[in-house]
């Protein structure tokens, strides 16, 4: 049974220019061509779905089974937020091709490194 | 509540698979294939033509056909050159077009595209009416399916889903997608109870 894995040491939370240093491991029934760590954000809800992709590392030709570092320098934006209508979330997914295996890590990025709620009060002494 | 956490979100209407009304997939392509699989999904919009597309794809390719698939956006009366002439190119006997919302192109458009896919394995678009290629399928409005749809969507019972659900079938005249959103809308304003499980 093939799987694959990919985290961020632990952490979920990152601020604007903080380093995301992780690790995705696989163990795959077949070689894969390549396998592809990317950085993206997404949007969920009312509208139709919106996808950025911000930045990727591609690894050619890996071995079936192998574990494997990589690095992203978050960006300014979009913040992680929800609102009723839509919420912007980011994540880093490692995709094996050709086959289309994936797996993904959720994390959130803004100032406070958590996720900005729409239309709920700031707290005293912030913002 | 939050968008991401609402139950009836674009991203999971979308992943919403077809469900066979009356007869089952097996049947279905047995019948396309029966039309040389050439074939028309008819039915008004929000009935379920585009997820029938869909789902079809991964049944053609398992197959072995090599699928083109085409979604046209409102007023597109035509393909544009170049994607005509690459359809042409790879259309053969192994190749199947699909194409959702082919109402939209004009007669010129349509017969444009015909003449792309005439070598092609299998063609089968969506149409508001029914034309341009025999009826495969007919999609109709059905409110039964709605409801269980919804029901699955807020992973089961929820207080006041179905009275909900009804209003907003009737107001969107059985178009499910529309109603779905309307039903997001009230899980967004509070008019839902949080869904919860079994």
């Amino acid at each position: 049974m093939s799987w694959m894995t990919v985290d961020g040491g632990g952490k979920g939370e990152f601020r604007p220019g903080e380093t995301f240093s992780g690790s995705a491991s696989w163990s795959l029934d077949a070689q894969p061509e390549a396998v592809e760590v990317r950085l993206f954000w997404y949007t969920e809800g009312r509208g139709t779905q919106d996808v950025g992709l911000v930045e990727k590392v591609r690894f050619e030709a890996p071995l079936p089974s192998e574990r494997r570092d990589f690095q992203f320098v978050l960006p300014d934006g979009p913040y992680s937020f929800s609102g009723e209508l839509v919420s912007v979330r980011w994540a880093v997914e490692v995709v094996a091709e050709p086959s289309g295996e994936a797996q993904r890590f959720d994390l959130t990025l803004s100032p406070t490194g958590q996720e900005i709620l729409l239309g709920e009060p700031a707290l005293e002494g912030q913002g | 509540m939050k968008a991401r956490d609402n139950p009836f979100a674009t991203h999971r209407l979308d992943a919403l698979p077809y469900r066979p009304q009356g007869e089952t997939w097996e049947a279905m392509l047995g019948r396309l294939e029966a039309m040389g699989w050439r074939g028309a999904v008819v039915g008004p919009e929000g009935t379920g033509k585009t997820a029938l597309v869909h789902d079809l794809a991964p049944r053609l390719k398992a197959r072995g056909m090599q699928v083109e698939a085409l979604r046209l956006g409102l007023g597109q009366r035509t393909l544009p050159v170049d994607t005509l002439r690459r359809l042409s190119s790879v259309l053969d006997a192994r190749g199947a077009l699909l194409l959702d919302g082919a109402e939209q192109l004009g007669p010129l458009g349509w017969r444009a595209v015909a003449r792309s896919a005439r070598r092609a394995g299998a063609v089968v678009i969506t149409l508001h009416r029914p034309g341009r290629l025999p009826t495969w399928v007919t999609c109709k409005p059905d409110e039964e399916l709605f409801l269980q749809l919804a029901e699955d969507l807020a992973g089961g019972k929820v207080a006041g889903l179905d009275e909900v659900a009804h209003e907003a079938f009737a107001a969107h005249r059985g178009n499910v997608r529309a109603s779905l959103l309307a039903l997001y809308d009230a899980c967004a304003h509070g008019r839902l109870d949080r869904p919860f499980s079994g």
